[in-house]
């Protein structure tokens, strides 16, 4: 316990002011993972899932590429085929960099595996160089949409596993939006039952003796000797108590 | 009663709640885990608020019985509003009801939860629930009494009014030196179960869980499936073992280890409860082999780790007995009423006080075949007051009244008969589980907010011991008019 009424009122305080600081400061950090969270969204799943709409429209392109060569358009199908190739394997480089969920690595290297079989039966196609009939065309065709289907799925399953992400991390700045709000629920909650401790212990501390303290004055004569207020401590209001007696003292002698 | 000598005895209580929040802090920074903010802040407002009567008040030489007996309701009531913060905060399953809820629920160590996913807990918020249940198994205010300096009275009156009469019984020595041994006894235990768990293969942080939940006579787990998720005979045989001797008279197994006389083997309580245990670990036994779908070595295995698990007030599950035979249930029941001894952390009506009951009776009758004889109830070779017989009887009458309301004003939430009649034996017990959609393996997350309100006043009702609460109250509501 402090013994001096400045130390106590000072050292209350200082402790009510702590106690905002470490919620402020929690609030930031919390406020800060928020933050986080909306970046985490939009730079690293949104990306992925960029790339993986990318490679879904490559793999389309590739597929009216191998259409357009059967159909007879032989030079604008071989072209359609290489820039779709292309935009692949740059959406796949992208999408490698960019690993933001849990075996998602993994989701990729089956894009790769299932594109590879594919575009191997495409190019085989295309390099065949044959003038085939209108049904041997038709089984060609339905041959590489098998490769082509499989291929989708796994680019889908890329792209269901990053909007999971997205979903989870919504959920995660929901929760820590939540947290940061809740240092600051505790502290106003705290901070009343601060006040009301602070008012009982001034009341009990400080205006208690003091009104002792009057009326101890007020109700005093000079036959009565000293003033005693039954003020237990050794702090200001007992030293005033003292000095009141001393001056009775005083005024005696005189 | 002083209100500022019960304020900073309020405040060593907060003070040392928040020890107990720093330790669960540094898990979660040490782990990196998102519980790092509840908990810290938490342990800070615990330290601030707690600090904040020490700097007024001043050095107390005593406290009279009144004032004993209101640091000792309040201590528990603010403790266990101070536990539900870092849950509140927390989030997850957890609305400021089921917060203060899981907070009550582990500081009376009754170990019933409102969490359907335990498991989604990070390890810091784990170490916290577990650790209000190893404050309250001895009793906070206990281990407020043993640390604090001694002056004269002061361990005596709130001594006193934190402990029964009846326990006292097996006590002759000073309020300290009852302090002691009660926290040297309950710390050896744990110790000694967390070594023995972690040998036969728990991980350490899991061993100091389920320790702390067994010694507490809690039944809180790490994990979703209890005691169960290890599925290791020897887990459960040891647990069974602590168990039991958690469910003892702390003074006399500290009186056995040093080799006094009045110990747990010269007991006739201690017999006769033994006795009822064993009783009831065969006929469950003999029961599930009837049924069908247990081996011998199965049925004996469960109904031993039941029965002692619902007697000791720890509520911890190797299966949903939920699925068990009626005749079973209804056995299990009982040792849910009954529940442990005094002078152990469990909880209930305790079997002291139905051992009681029945030599009372048994002097009753004599008295009236031989109006004129003097005959005397005795315990232990100890003469029962009438005093203590009488205020165990209204213990028992009260224990009853209220466990008859409670389940009446849960059936009017429309909550089905077998739920509402375990629900109300178990949380004024202080045992967890009960039957229906509370079952061992279940959870109290389907019962609406107010039976959670209503549950959590019989749990601190059923800890405080009714009298306690009810006198101060009394007092209180006397001094107003």
């Amino acid at each position: 316990m402090l013994k001096s009424l400045r130390a106590k009122i000072f050292s209350s305080f200082m402790l009510l002011v702590l106690m905002l600081v470490i919620a402020a400061i929690m609030s930031i950090i919390e406020f800060n993972k928020v933050g986080v969270s909306i970046k985490n969204v939009m730079d690293d799943n949104y990306k992925s899932i960029e790339q993986t709409k990318n490679m879904l429209d490559a793999l389309e392109r590739e597929d009216s590429g191998l259409l357009m060569y059967l159909m007879g358009n032989r030079e604008t199908g071989s072209q359609t085929i290489d820039y779709a190739y292309s935009a692949i394997q740059n959406a796949i480089r992208v999408a490698r960099n960019n690993i933001t969920e849990k075996d998602e690595d993994k989701y990729i290297d089956e894009v790769i595996k299932e594109y590879e079989k594919f575009h191997t039966s495409v190019k085989q196609t295309t390099d065949a160089s044959e003038r085939w009939t209108l049904e041997e065309k038709n089984e060609i065709y339905l041959q590489n949409q098998q490769l082509f289907f499989a291929t989708k799925k796994t680019i889908n399953e890329l792209m269901q596993l990053n909007q999971d992400g997205v979903y989870k991390q919504t959920d995660l700045m929901k929760e820590n939006s939540k947290r940061a709000m809740m240092p600051a629920i505790v502290s106003i909650v705290a901070a009343i039952v601060f006040a009301l401790l602070l008012n009982f212990f001034i009341s009990e501390y400080f205006i208690n003796p003091i009104n002792r303290l009057i009326e101890g004055v007020k109700t005093h004569y000079p036959e009565k000797g000293r003033i005693d207020a039954k003020i237990r401590l050794e702090d200001e209001i007992k030293t005033l108590e003292s000095e009141i007696n001393n001056l009775i003292a005083r005024l005696k002698v005189k | 009663m002083r209100t500022k000598v019960i304020a900073k005895y309020l405040g060593y209580v907060l003070l040392f709640n928040a020890l107990f929040l720093y330790i669960s802090t540094a898990i979660s920074f040490f782990l990196r885990e998102n519980s790092l903010t509840p908990l810290l802040y938490s342990a800070v407002v615990c330290t601030i608020l707690g600090l904040f009567p020490q700097i007024f008040v001043e050095k107390i030489d005593e406290i009279n019985f009144r004032e004993g007996m209101a640091i000792s309701v309040f201590g528990w009531i603010l403790t266990c509003f101070a536990g539900a913060v870092p849950y509140f905060m927390w989030g997850g399953e957890f609305t400021f009801t089921n917060a203060l809820f899981e907070s009550v629920s582990g500081y009376t160590t009754t170990g019933s939860t409102i969490l359907q996913n335990v498991e989604a807990l990070t390890k810091g918020m784990l170490f916290w629930r577990s650790s209000t249940h190893f404050i309250g198994g001895v009793g906070i205010i206990l281990f407020v009494l043993l640390i604090l300096p001694d002056s004269k009275g002061i361990r005596t009156s709130i001594y006193r009014s934190e402990v029964s009469g009846l326990s006292l019984m097996n006590f002759s020595m000073r309020a300290k030196r009852i302090v002691r041994i009660i926290s040297i006894v309950y710390i050896s235990l744990t110790v000694l179960l967390i070594l023995l768990l972690w040998i036969l293969g728990m991980s350490f942080f899991d061993a100091v869980c389920h320790s702390f939940a067994t010694i507490a006579t809690g039944g809180f787990s790490t994990k979703n499936l209890s005691i169960a998720y290890y599925n290791n005979v020897w887990i459960e045989v040891t647990l069974t073992v602590f168990m039991y001797l958690s469910s003892l008279h702390f003074g006399l197994l500290f009186l056995t280890f040093t080799g006094n006389k009045n110990n747990i083997f010269t007991s006739k309580v201690i017999k006769a409860y033994t006795l009822i245990i064993l009783i009831g670990i065969i006929l469950v036994a003999v029961d599930l082999i009837r049924s069908g779908g247990y081996s011998w070595g199965e049925a004996f295995r469960h109904s031993s780790f039941q029965v002692v698990s619902l007697t000791s007030t720890t509520g911890a599950a190797t299966l949903d007995t939920e699925s068990w035979p009626l005749f079973s249930k209804i056995i299990l029941i009982y040792f849910t009423i009954q529940c442990a001894m005094v002078g152990s952390t469990g909880g209930g009506i305790k079997f002291d006080r139905i051992y009681l009951f029945f030599m009372s009776l048994k002097r009753r009758i004599k008295l009236i075949q031989h109006p004129q004889g003097i005959y005397v109830t005795k315990m232990n070779n100890s003469i029962v007051t009438d005093e203590l017989e009488l205020q165990t009887m209204a213990f028992i009458i009260l224990y009853i009244l209220i466990f008859f309301v409670v389940t009446l004003i849960l059936a009017a939430m429309n909550i089905d008969g077998i739920t509402a009649f375990t629900a109300s034996i178990t949380s004024i017990g202080n045992v967890g589980p009960g039957f229906g959609k509370i079952s061992s393996l279940s959870n109290f997350s389907g019962l609406p907010d107010a039976a959670k309100y209503l549950l959590s006043v019989n749990m601190l009702l059923g800890r405080l011991e009714i009298l306690n609460v009810i006198t101060l109250f009394v007092i209180l509501i006397k001094k107003n008019q």
